[in-house]
């Protein structure tokens, strides 16, 4: 009796390992999804919560969704809109985080392809409502100056999510490979660049130059 | 050296590696339970067309910007490193590729934090390859790895345009393997599974996309937490069964402090309540007779509030 009730045990736990799945859903945008690598989180109310990427043509956004705990798709919407930022250009969404009234989102934006290489970017802060209703957007810098880019700038990484939120901050991690020693001049010497934000999207320091162990 | 700016927000470069020929990508950035930021690097040089003498480079930096661990890790077969976790007992757990396999083959590799191995586990592809994209900690200290199978050959076109099916593996925190799911329907291509959401009640929530258009938003239940909560609740155990094993009643000696709960639970061995019978106090003597003749034979768990007792239905 005994080894008997040993092997329906065993055979039990094994034909305990697949899993059930309870539902699954999808949704169709009209953006493009692929690029993006936001973390999604479950906020207080116990909703699901995106800020991702979407682009269309030459263009993109920072979209809002939330589901509830059953897959439906509570809110799409789109955050961005035309008087935010010039007409072309990047909005990406880098990070959020739940704050007290909605969410706080680190996004990227460069106002200007031909300025300077499409990774480097500029932080921007977006207030949102509960509902993705944008409250405010804080813009530390100016996007059309040059030097801003390479002092206070922000790196996108393909495919990996290259920034994370602690503590109300935004920390951006990059590695660089060439390393400016003087204003004309740089040399090849990969390095690990972090940078620590504010909440308003701010580098705190007179100029963030890159400087390394 | 290393200059801090002014104020506590600050923006630094960390290791310069002033090797010639040497490359250097970024491969994943994490934050961790105690508010430190991993930052995975792959380190190798090029040989052709080949990457090789690959590196892992891990750096563990605090909020302040200062390092505080630093690991460089290299094995026989060249392989990147994809993500990163750390442990609750501080190890790390890599999540990795090998690069000279063309099925894909992953491997986890938990460290220490002197970056010294523990355990080494090779995944074997399920199909024609695997990819695994992502890898989390459950809440019961379990590894979740999210991904895909490749099924058919046909649909090997590149590494973003595979047509594969939704793969989810779990080991525990030794790397021991505890189940995986494959879906049979589930095409997905263009994309990745982003996110592992862990819920109460041993629920859990995989977000991502299915293609350059499509949000995939799936809720499972992992047996195995279930499993889990309840095995560690038999360590607390003081709830007396008998007969065990038990053919039509169960009689169930409760401690008093117990008669306060409310109902008794029966669960299955896969974690699900199949039986809820409310208590009705008061029960002076704290026994209760408990009608078992319509289970079938198999290994039941009757849970009191916190205390658990394990029986067998023969």
């Amino acid at each position: 009796m005994k080894k008997f009730i040993i092997c329906m045990f065993a055979t039990m736990l094994n034909f305990s390992n697949s899993q059930t799945i309870f539902w699954e859903k999808e949704y169709k945008f009209d953006f493009h999804l692929s690029s993006s690598t936001n973390p999604v989180i479950l906020d207080s109310h116990g909703d699901i919560v995106n800020i991702i990427e979407g682009t269309t043509g030459y263009s993109s956004n920072s979209n809002f969704f939330k589901c509830d705990l059953m897959g439906n798709l509570t809110i799409p919407k789109t955050i961005f809109n035309l008087e935010m930022t010039l007409k072309t250009g990047l909005r990406i969404p880098m990070i959020f985080y739940e704050t007290q009234k909605g969410y706080r989102i680190f996004a990227a934006t460069n106002s200007n392809f031909a300025l300077t290489d499409p990774k480097h970017l500029l932080p921007i802060v977006i207030n949102t409502e509960n509902t993705g209703d944008t409250t405010n957007v804080h813009y530390p810098y100016d996007q059309n100056i040059n030097d801003n880019y390479s002092n206070f700038g922000i790196v996108k990484s393909d495919n990996i999510s290259n920034t994370v939120t602690i503590n109300n901050k935004f920390y951006n991690v990059s590695v660089n490979q060439w390393v400016k020693i003087s204003k004309n001049e740089s040399v090849e010497n990969y390095h690990i660049i972090v940078g620590c934000y504010d909440s308003t999207g701010v580098i705190f320091g007179e100029k963030a130059l890159i400087l390394w162990e | 050296m290393l200059r801090q700016y002014r104020g506590y927000l600050w923006r630094k470069g960390f290791d310069s590696l002033g090797i010639a020929g040497e490359k250097f990508t970024l491969q994943n950035v994490r934050k961790t339970d105690n508010n430190t930021i991993l930052v995975l690097c792959l380190q190798y040089q090029i040989d052709g067309v080949n990457w090789v003498n690959t590196r892992l480079k891990l750096l563990e930096i605090d909020l302040s910007g200062n390092v505080i661990n630093r690991l460089t890790l290299n094995q026989k077969n060249y392989f990147v490193p994809i993500d990163v976790i750390k442990l609750r007992n501080g190890d790390y757990c890599f999540l990795n590729t090998y690069l000279n396999y063309k099925n894909n083959e992953n491997f986890l590799w938990k460290v220490d934090v002197e970056g010294i191995t523990y355990k080494k586990v090779d995944i074997p592809h399920k199909a024609v390859k695997t990819y695994l994209d992502r890898i989390f900690k459950n809440h019961d200290n379990g590894i979740i790895l999210l991904g895909r199978n490749i099924t058919d050959e046909k649909n090997i076109k590149d590494f973003l345009d595979d047509v594969g099916v939704l793969y989810i593996l779990k080991v525990n925190d030794e790397l021991e393997f505890k189940w995986e799911y494959s879906s049979d329907q589930l095409l997905l291509s263009d994309m990745r599974l982003r996110e592992f959401i862990s819920l109460p009640n041993n629920n859990f929530i995989i977000t991502g996309y299915k293609n350059k258009y499509n949000f995939y938003i799936a809720k499972f239940y992992d047996h195995d937490t279930a499993m889990n909560s309840i095995q560690n609740n038999l360590k607390k155990e003081n709830i007396f069964l008998s007969p065990n094993p038990a053919t039509d009643f169960l009689e169930i000696s409760l401690p008093k402090n117990a008669l306060k709960d409310v109902s008794i639970q029966v669960y299955n061995v896969f974690g699900e309540c199949i039986k809820e019978i409310p208590l009705n106090p008061p029960f002076s003597k704290g026994e209760i007779k408990l009608d078992v003749s319509g289970l079938p034979s198999g290994v039941y768990f009757v849970k009191v509030g916190e205390k658990v007792g394990k029986f067998v239905k023969i």
